[in-house]
């Protein structure tokens, strides 16, 4: 049973990294960019939820969700426009763009530690003392919350990549820019979406990450296990990305409990090491030479 | 521009030479000159530049993006602190020990070169955060977040260095020597395949370049050296603790590279000097001191991408093309 609970409590954080992973796995498909300021933007999207919960209290999680993903993709799409699209179209070598995303991470968090504080902060909504009974063990609501955004999220992007326009034109412009371009599609479009999507996406994790932890200028280091998960599960594939952060968030909580809490990030990113050297482009990973 | 540098003055290779006595020389001689807390401050930058040339090698030079150099550091600061006060060893065989060691564990790290460019990149990630987390929480060796208090003081020969101007002629000693070994290997036959395995991979394969061979090798010097910078650290502090190794001080070292300019050994000195002084003189603004170094970064990158050393060599292009 105790096994059980660790299993769900690690689903639920899975689901949270697989969330920042997708965004990162979406950004990398369009683009080519290996956004490593991802975690920020989460962190991010989970301060502007923490400010409208300042500015009027009681708003209920969803609509705090809803401002604070349309916020952070506004802010996602003013990055892509500004910092990313220039840079990509020189065709810096990843060296300099993985740099550059490490720079915009490093002027988030420190740019929200000056805005915020550097104390961590908690959500006062309900949500965040509320439980629901499993089984007769009290689960924190929140997890279904989690998990409901997650299959909400997955079948919406299915709709999304195969039913709208816009969507089928973001998977013409990732499978060939040429050709695309040729049917009139701009290939700019592509980036800007995905990077707006991604954003948006990041700050519904960093919200619901929030009322079962708390907000603060460093919880990007959370995004850095997404990334880490998602290139466990395949760089560029969403279901790899949900897959490698359900790996790592498991591994995490069983490995806590087996082994000692204070290596927990150290067992994620050993699993990593260890999947990757097995498959070195990760589980669902495109099979390269 | 192979033509263009040979028909100049001197010649390329003079060139970095030239460069070498300029920086080595001031880097020298400032501290020594000005006494007192500069020379404090030198042993900092000192420590930082060996670190940072390290890492310029295997970035900058052959393209290997690490970023969990603060490891190494960590490696060599403990390896050398604790073969001497557990094994009572002289501070020479432990240097030489943590240089090994963090040597090996970059070689450890290498065999991660099989992953291509990204993969690579987050695994050397996962190794920073692992290496920084056992150093936190291995109590029983590494003595946990407190660490060890009273450093051994340097001996070499059965001479005790307590003066820090001894303390400092060392790690320049270090640093003179690590700088003209990366500079004599970058100008022979492994700098050029570094160089071709930073510009392209697959087509330095194709032209019967080992790459994975030198991939490895260049991160292993490169790791040792590391290790080399991170062996003076916990000497010149008197305390060692972990939190000098996180992945923020991976970061720094990273930005002090890039800051000097992506590739250039010279530049990776000038990073870290100015990237250690520039906090000591603007401590009122201490608490924007990442904030800071992350819009360095990012103007690095898209303003100056060859860093600050790109901008030296186009000022005298152009000052020879005027003359």
């Amino acid at each position: 049973m105790e096994l059980l609970l660790t299993l769900i409590s690690g689903t639920a954080i899975g689901c949270v990294y697989g969330l920042v992973a997708i965004g990162f796995s979406m950004i990398y498909r369009a683009t080519g960019l290996v956004n490593f300021a991802q975690g920020d933007i989460m962190m991010l999207g989970a301060f502007i939820g923490y400010t409208v919960l300042a500015l009027v209290p009681g708003t209920p999680l969803v609509v705090v969700l809803v401002l604070a993903s349309l916020g952070t993709g506004v802010f996602g799409l003013l990055l892509e426009r500004l910092v990313f699209r220039p840079a990509v179209r020189r065709e810096a070598s990843q060296t300099y763009l993985v740099l550059l995303t490490l720079g915009v991470g490093i002027v988030l968090s420190n740019g929200a530690r000056l805005a915020w504080g550097a104390n961590p902060v908690v959500y006062a909504v309900p949500e965040a003392h509320r439980t629901v009974d499993l089984l007769g063990y009290p689960l924190p609501v929140t997890y279904f919350y989690i998990w409901a955004a997650m299959a909400l999220l997955l079948g919406g992007l299915q709709l999304f990549f195969s039913h709208t326009w816009t969507g089928l034109a973001v998977r013409g412009v990732v499978d060939n820019k040429d050709v695309a371009r040729t049917l009139g599609i701009d290939a700019d479009l592509a980036s800007s979406i995905s990077f707006a999507m991604a954003s948006a996406i990041g700050a519904a994790a960093g919200v619901l990450y929030a009322p079962l932890f708390y907000v603060s200028f460093d919880m990007g280091g959370i995004g850095v296990k997404a990334i880490a998960a998602a290139v466990l599960g395949g760089l560029g594939s969403i279901p790899g990305a949900v897959l490698g952060s359900l790996v790592i968030g498991w591994g995490e909580a069983l490995g806590a409990t087996a082994i000692a809490p204070q290596y927990q990030d150290s067992i994620a990113f050993a699993l990593m090491i260890l999947i990757l050297l097995l498959r070195p482009t990760g589980l669902l990973g495109a099979r390269l030479r | 521009m192979r033509g263009r540098s040979r028909s100049g003055l001197m010649s390329e290779q003079g060139r970095d030479w030239a460069a070498l006595f300029a920086v080595v020389g001031a880097l020298w001689s400032i501290p020594l000159l000005l006494g007192g807390f500069s020379l404090y401050l030198g042993c900092m930058v000192a420590i930082y530049a060996i670190a940072a040339l390290g890492l310029q090698a295997m970035v900058g030079q052959a393209g290997q993006l690490s970023l969990g150099h603060a490891a190494f550091l960590g490696i060599g600061a403990y390896v050398a602190v604790l073969s001497e006060k557990l094994l009572g060893w002289p501070f020479l065989p432990a240097a030489l020990a943590a240089v090994v060691l963090s040597g090996l564990a970059g070689l450890l790290m290498a065999q991660l070169v099989r992953l291509s460019g990204i993969y690579f990149e987050v695994a050397t990630l996962g190794f920073g955060i692992i290496v920084s987390q056992v150093l936190s929480n291995w109590t029983s060796v590494t003595g946990g977040f407190s660490g060890f208090r009273g450093i051994p003081v340097i001996t070499l020969f059965g001479h005790a260095a307590n003066s820090r101007t001894a303390m400092f002629a060392m790690e320049m000693i270090a640093l003179t020597l690590a700088y003209v070994l990366l500079l004599r290997l970058s100008h022979g036959r492994a700098g050029r395949a570094f160089r071709a395995i930073g510009q392209d991979d697959v087509a330095a394969r194709s032209v019967g370049i080992a790459t994975n061979g030198y991939r490895m090798a260049v991160i292993t010097i490169g790791c040792a050296i590391g290790g080399l910078g991170g062996v003076f650290l916990p000497h010149l502090m008197r305390v060692l603790s972990p939190e000098g190794f996180s992945w923020q001080t991976s970061l720094v070292v990273l930005i002090m590279v890039t800051v000097g300019g992506l590739g250039s050994l010279p530049g990776a000195v000038v990073g870290a000097a100015i990237l250690v002084v520039g906090p000591e003189y603007l401590r009122q603004f201490a608490e924007y001191k990442m904030l800071v170094y992350g819009g360095l970064l990012i103007l690095s990158m898209t303003v100056m991408p060859r860093g600050l050393a790109g901008v030296v060599r186009q000022a005298l292009r152009r000052k020879s093309a005027a003359a």
